[in-house]
């Protein structure tokens, strides 16, 4: 059966108990993105299904720490569309200031991606060695970015991740966290561009002396 | 970074599911937590009803409540509440389990222990009762074809195939009786 079948749609009343089959349930998830009365029906059976199972029983006692904890372990770096974004505008900034944008406005949305600095006609791009593994650098003066290729390095640890900064005049601004399996691009600024290992939730300031230091001028 | 915990004395109470989960979608731990409190207990019994297992039930509420950190972003409050979204992937977790952690047999034997009319989970607590036998009465009222088909599938984890056959009827009259089994619930809960 798949989703254009017309016997397809008699799916309905299995679907909402959870009884079907994985490729059935798929067959009918794609038939319900084109069947506007099917999608109707189910929003307004769905309460009467959800009823049956409502008979409430508190969860042990230490099952709020332990999945709350397990969420914060997971935010920063899979999720932290604060500090992502906060890279993201600066680079539209500088695409602005310097004119030479073009290149990345023209692709519908503002992220430039690591592929982008290392396919820049320009590019300079430095393998450094760290005690983790190597890390690739790309910086494009054209584009005022610079690529950090992480997939080369290993594992940082249970609840770690490597941490981007930028440090002028003693004083380090993070700019961007990521794990080993992850490129990011940080704006290009003055200074020592630095990793270190950082706790997943990112830290104020370098907690761990830096696997790279990079002077801007080298770049 | 935020700063958590002392600044923060009153936490903030998010009236709307869609202000919840958009607070939950940007990161804050502190409205993943008022979820949690809502939502701990309805979630963990869903699982539970079906599991049977306080370990595994216990299993099933942490993935649910981790699955809606990640998919905070993907909730749309036209789908309908956030009551009725945890419970439903609840429950269809603690089915995914119990098809794959115990033997059609096994399911079977306990289907049959059970009188038609019973549904099976934790004894009710006071607050629920009252809602409880709106539920109980409802079921009540489905056809017997009816009221099998929905809690073997419900209750039980068999797939519309498995309960045809079990009950040796056609395909297309189990389907059929699902969905007017589950209408007609609709109808007797809403009068309720």
């Amino acid at each position: 059966m798949n989703a254009h079948d017309p016997d397809v749609h008699s799916l309905l009343g299995p679907y909402l108990l959870h009884a079907l089959e994985p490729a059935e349930r798929a067959a009918f998830e794609e038939h319900l993105t084109a069947c506007a009365s099917c999608r109707e029906e189910v929003a307004e059976l769905r309460p009467a299904v959800a009823a049956l199972s409502d008979r409430p029983s508190p969860p042990p006692a230490g099952l709020r720490e332990q999945i709350i904890s397990r969420a914060a372990e997971t935010r920063s770096v899979r999720r932290s569309p604060r500090r992502r974004l906060r890279v993201a505008a600066v680079a539209a900034a500088v695409l602005l200031a310097v004119g030479g944008g073009i290149v990345a406005t023209q692709r519908g949305d503002d992220r430039m991606t690591a592929a982008d600095v290392f396919a820049a006609a320009d590019v300079r791009t430095h393998d450094m060695p760290t005690k983790m593994g190597a890390v690739r650098l790309g910086m494009s003066h054209e584009l005022h970015m610079v690529a950090v290729d992480g997939r080369a390095l290993t594992d940082p640890g249970a609840g770690m991740a490597y941490e981007v900064w930028w440090s002028a005049n003693g004083r380090a601004t993070s700019v961007a966290m990521f794990q080993e399996t992850e490129s990011v691009v940080v704006p290009m600024r003055e200074g020592e561009l630095q990793i270190t290992m950082e706790p997943m939730a990112g830290s104020d300031a370098p907690t761990s002396p830096p696997l790279l230091a990079m002077p801007a001028a080298s770049l | 970074m935020p700063r958590r915990g002392l600044l923060r004395s009153v936490p903030p109470v998010h009236a709307q599911p869609q202000q919840l989960m958009a607070a939950i979608a940007a990161g804050d731990l502190d409205a993943f937590g008022e979820l949690y409190d809502r939502f701990a207990s309805a979630v963990h019994g869903a699982a539970l009803q079906v599991l049977r297992d306080p370990a595994r039930a216990e299993e099933v509420t942490q993935e649910v409540f981790l699955e809606a950190w990640r998919g905070a972003a993907q909730y749309r409050s036209e789908r309908g509440g956030l009551r009725t979204w945890l419970v439903l992937i609840a429950h269809r977790r603690a089915i995914d389990v119990v098809r794959s952690v115990e033997a059609s047999r096994a399911r079977e034997e306990r289907a049959a222990r059970r009188e038609l009319h019973e549904v099976p989970g934790p004894e009710a607590d006071l607050v629920t009762a009252a809602e409880w036998a709106d539920v109980r009465h409802c079921l009540e009222g489905l056809t017997p074809l009816q009221l099998e088909s929905v809690t073997l599938a419900y209750y039980d984890g068999f797939t519309y195939p498995e309960i045809a056959a079990h009950m040796g009827r056609p395909l297309s009259t189990i389907k059929t009786r699902m969905r007017d089994g589950l209408a007609r619930l609709r109808d007797c809960l809403e009068e309720a």
